[in-house]
């Protein structure tokens, strides 16, 4: 049965007619069969490599990612599943699209950004507008700079950054009460219609701090994903644990942001929330883990790393605290994603002359 | 000790703690120059009669250590090894129905402290030890290329790092940790104002107590435990972290007057001094799934790879046979090949082009890899090793785990991008390219199987080679459009 299968894509993939499709039934052949090729014998390379492959690396952000959005179904009813298999099929068409007009493999970065889309996003979002945020995010964010690995910023954000700007009363505006006991959402469409505000939105109009329990276990209004705060955490350890997401970054970013909303908060209360209010509020541990993260659009440099989670720290507390804004993860992280190239090569250029120097 | 590397363990099929005889080959073959040392001269003419371990070629002119018939038989002549690309000279011995004991050398003793140094260092000479290591060890007879006295510091490391590794328990047991010694003790004596340091796997907690009950009354010298983690046991690594000193591109330990040893070459030592053994046996490590038995073999240097392949691999398996480390070494494909006197594995790899259902998928409680993501970094099982490269090409994802694993603390992928775009230009060397010692780490770590270490040597190949050199750092941006296919 499987090798029938296999001889069928192989067929298939042979066939001139479907030539221009063969990055298509390449990448499902490769997706289902693994790779056939070894090592080449050289003692410039190793005759025996890791296991790991970019899928499986991919795999595993999915993995970690599970708690979230079993948590977004739960707390926001069956339509956040709806969510997700639009912008997969948005998104995945405009990949692979790509890959057929490049002539050139269907990248494994998708199976990511194309589930973190949603999860970014208010619950009561309009399926048009994931799909055309997820196409935007998909072309204008990674594509255009030449495909996986080549882009400067975060797709999903680039998604989610033109939706707040296109589309303000549907990203900013409309929170729902999350379902909360017996089975939750599973057996739920939609959340009620009650209208609610984040918890970041109750500070900044009347001050008042959301109970830390509910932040944890994600009983506030927010986006999809950000909410079950205790699953992020939960996942992120995961991430770092298995080493695909490196431990810099959400260490720097999250004592980063306890410090300066610390020293904000002491100067000007009525601006600055507390440190530990910061940390468990709005987007920031989801963005810690999963996106700041992004080996592609952080810096790559150790050094760079840690000014890079210290800078997005920085940003987000200060546009959270003096914008009119009330969430600043997203903002800063964009623009973070700008100055990587740049920390990198500052990062470099006092590494390496330092190095040389030194043999000298 | 070093940033970066990486723990290898718990792997299938390596080696057992058992040494059995192989036999006297029918026919050997005697590499002109082995290990370190100039070819020397042929000192046989063919039809002459030779014992086993009588010496076949010397030049005590050149800096190199005489080499010894494997066998007692009739020279047949001179030919010429391909040795890995290299071309070199080569006598070819025809075992005859003769005793095949190997005869000793003059004027060896088991009371070693008796003779004079100038004996020591003849009969570690003419055993043809003198050979071993990256620079030879220093005797009076030109075995290296720096005098006995001019050697400040030596270090002996008894570890493996690789996949896989000659068992520890068998270099080390029985006698061998007592030899080590006596070893050690010999080359004090050739070395008397050389600081000598003992690097041993900390793993062995019982072979590191002994080796610093068996040294404390020595001075000068040092017994340090160590994680053995990838690529500890290259010459680079050792005297950077012992000694702090980082050797320069292109030179050798034996520059900054240090010499880096094996452990199985301190026992040859030993073994030459004492009993007269000339440098004629070797123990091979049989690594892999494809042997009949992972054991260790004790061969005649010279014997033809072919003729221990013959017996040794199970049958009807694919495989790829690599000689030295799995990491780095060279891929055996002519069996005429001899065992040379550096060669201390075999490895039989399961030669993988199988593809399998969903295997990104899988949980994997056999699989090796950096990152935690199998079970294998919980569970204990044995992993597999084959040669597939489990998963497609991409484009590199920045997800920095060469960076991790690099021993020297340099950015592999930012050398390999330069250079697939062909920016050869002095950046590379600013980015530390010539700091590179070639542990292949990167490409094993890489997710998106690219080949990070051979971009980087072609990137050094094609600096040296100076066509590249001198177009300055406003060129590279037209070089980026270049094609990328003959890299």
């Amino acid at each position: 049965m499987m090798n029938g299968v296999r001889k069928f894509l192989e067929g298939l993939s042979k066939r001139e007619d479907l030539k221009v499709f063969r990055p298509l039934i390449k990448a499902v052949d490769g997706f289902f069969f693994g790779v056939s090729r070894t090592t080449t014998p050289s003692p410039y390379l190793p005759h025996v490599v890791d296991n790991i492959d970019v899928k499986r690396y991919m795999s595993v952000v999915i993995l970690a990612l599970l708690p979230s959005v079993v948590a977004g179904v739960y707390f926001f009813g069956i339509r956040v599943i709806l969510l997700i298999v639009v912008s997969y099929i948005c998104g995945g068409t405009a990949e692979v699209l790509f890959a057929i007009v490049r002539k050139r493999d269907v990248e494994e970065g998708f199976l990511v950004t194309g589930l973190i889309f949603p999860l970014l996003l208010p619950p009561s979002v309009p399926l048009w507008v994931v799909g055309v945020g997820v196409v935007f995010g998909v072309v204008f964010g990674k594509e255009v700079f030449g495909g996986t690995g080549r882009n400067i910023f975060n797709p999903a954000m680039v998604g989610r950054l033109f939706l707040s700007v296109a589309f303000p009363a549907i990203m900013a505006a409309d929170w729902r009460e999350p379902i909360l006991g017996g089975a939750g959402g599973f057996l739920k469409f939609t959340p009620d219609l009650v209208t609610s505000a984040t918890p970041l939105i109750v500070y900044k109009t009347s001050h008042t701090l959301t109970p830390f329990t509910s932040l944890l276990l994600g009983k506030t209004a927010g986006s999809v994903g950000e909410t079950f705060r205790l699953g992020i955490i939960l996942g992120g350890i995961f991430l770092v644990w298995t080493k695909v997401a490196n431990w810099r970054i959400p260490v720097a970013y999250i004592t980063s942001v306890v410090i300066f909303s610390l020293i904000g908060n002491q100067l000007w209360p009525e601006r600055f929330a507390p440190p530990l209010f910061q940390v468990f509020s709005g987007g920031l541990l989801f963005a810690a883990f999963f996106m700041a993260t992004d080996p592609v659009t952080s810096p790559f440099t150790r050094a760079g790393k840690w000014i890079f989670g210290i800078l997005l720290g920085i940003l987000t507390v200060l546009i959270r605290g003096v914008s009119g804004y009330v969430e600043g993860v997203m903002f800063s992280l964009v623009l973070m994603n700008g100055f990587a190239p740049l920390i990198d090569e500052l990062v470099l250029d006092r590494k390496f002359k330092a190095r040389s120097l030194e043999v000298r | 000790m070093f940033r970066g590397g990486y723990l290898f363990k718990n792997f299938s099929y390596g080696p057992s703690p058992i040494l059995r005889d192989f036999l006297p080959p029918r026919r050997g073959v005697v590499l002109l120059r082995q290990g370190f040392g100039a070819e020397v001269l042929p000192v046989v003419k063919a039809g002459e009669i030779v014992k086993a371990g009588s010496i076949v070629g010397r030049d005590d002119a050149s800096i190199s250590s005489p080499v010894h018939s494997p066998v007692s038989g009739v020279v047949e002549g001179l030919s010429e090894t391909d040795f890995f690309g290299e071309k070199i000279r080569s006598i070819v011995i025809r075992k005859e129905d003769m005793p095949q004991e190997i005869s000793p050398l003059p004027g060896y003793s088991p009371r070693w402290e008796t003779l004079t140094t100038e004996d020591l260092e003849r009969l570690i000479y003419l055993s043809g030890v003198g050979a071993l290591g990256r620079d030879g060890i220093p005797t009076r007879f030109k075995s290296s290329s720096i005098a006995p006295d001019e050697v400040r510091h030596l270090i002996v490391y008894a570890l493996g790092t690789d996949i896989y590794n000659l068992s520890p328990d068998l270099i080390l047991g029985g006698d061998g940790l007592l030899n080590l010694s006596s070893g050690v003790g010999i080359l004090k004596k050739i070395m008397p104002s050389c600081h000598f340091h003992l690097v041993i796997d900390r793993t062995k907690r019982r072979f590191v107590d002994d080796l610093k009950k068996l040294v404390s009354g020595l001075d000068k010298i040092d017994v340090y435990p160590v994680e053995p983690r990838y690529p500890l046991d290259r010459e680079e690594m050792l005297v950077s972290s012992i000694l702090g000193e980082e050797i320069p591109y292109g030179g050798s330990p034996a520059a900054l007057g240090v010499i880096v040893l094996d452990a199985l070459s301190v026992i040859a030592v030993y073994r030459a001094v004492a009993w007269g053994m000339p440098y004629v046996e070797r123990i091979v490590g049989l690594c892999g799934g494809g042997f009949n038995e992972n054991i260790h073999l004790k061969v005649r240097i010279g014997t033809p790879i072919g003729e221990i392949l013959q017996s040794t691999l199970s049958k009807g398996k694919d495989v790829r046979v690599v000689a030295g480390d799995v990491m780095r070494g060279y891929k055996v494909d002519d069996p005429e090949l001899p065992v040379y006197k550096t060669l201390s594995k075999l490895s039989a790899l399961k030669e993988s082009s199988e593809r399998g259902f969903l295997t990104f998928l899988r949980p994997g409680s056999r699989a090796d890899s950096y990152s935690s993501s199998f079970l294998s970094s919980i569970f204990p099982f044995k992993k597999d090793v084959d040669t597939n490269l489990h998963g497609e090409a991409r484009p590199c994802v920045f997800c920095g785990w060469c960076s991790e694993v690099c021993p020297v603390g340099i950015i592999p992928h930012l050398l390999y991008l330069r250079i697939a775009r062909k920016m050869i230009d002095e950046s590379l060397v600013k980015y530390g390219i010539f700091r590179c010692i070639g542990c292949n780490l990167c490409s094993y770590v890489c997710p998106s199987k690219i080949q990070v270490s051979k971009f980087i040597k072609e990137g050094e190949e094609r600096l040296r080679s100076g066509l590249h050199i001198g177009e300055g750092r406003g060129a590279p941006s037209a070089c980026c459009l270049g094609d990328q296919s003959n890299l």
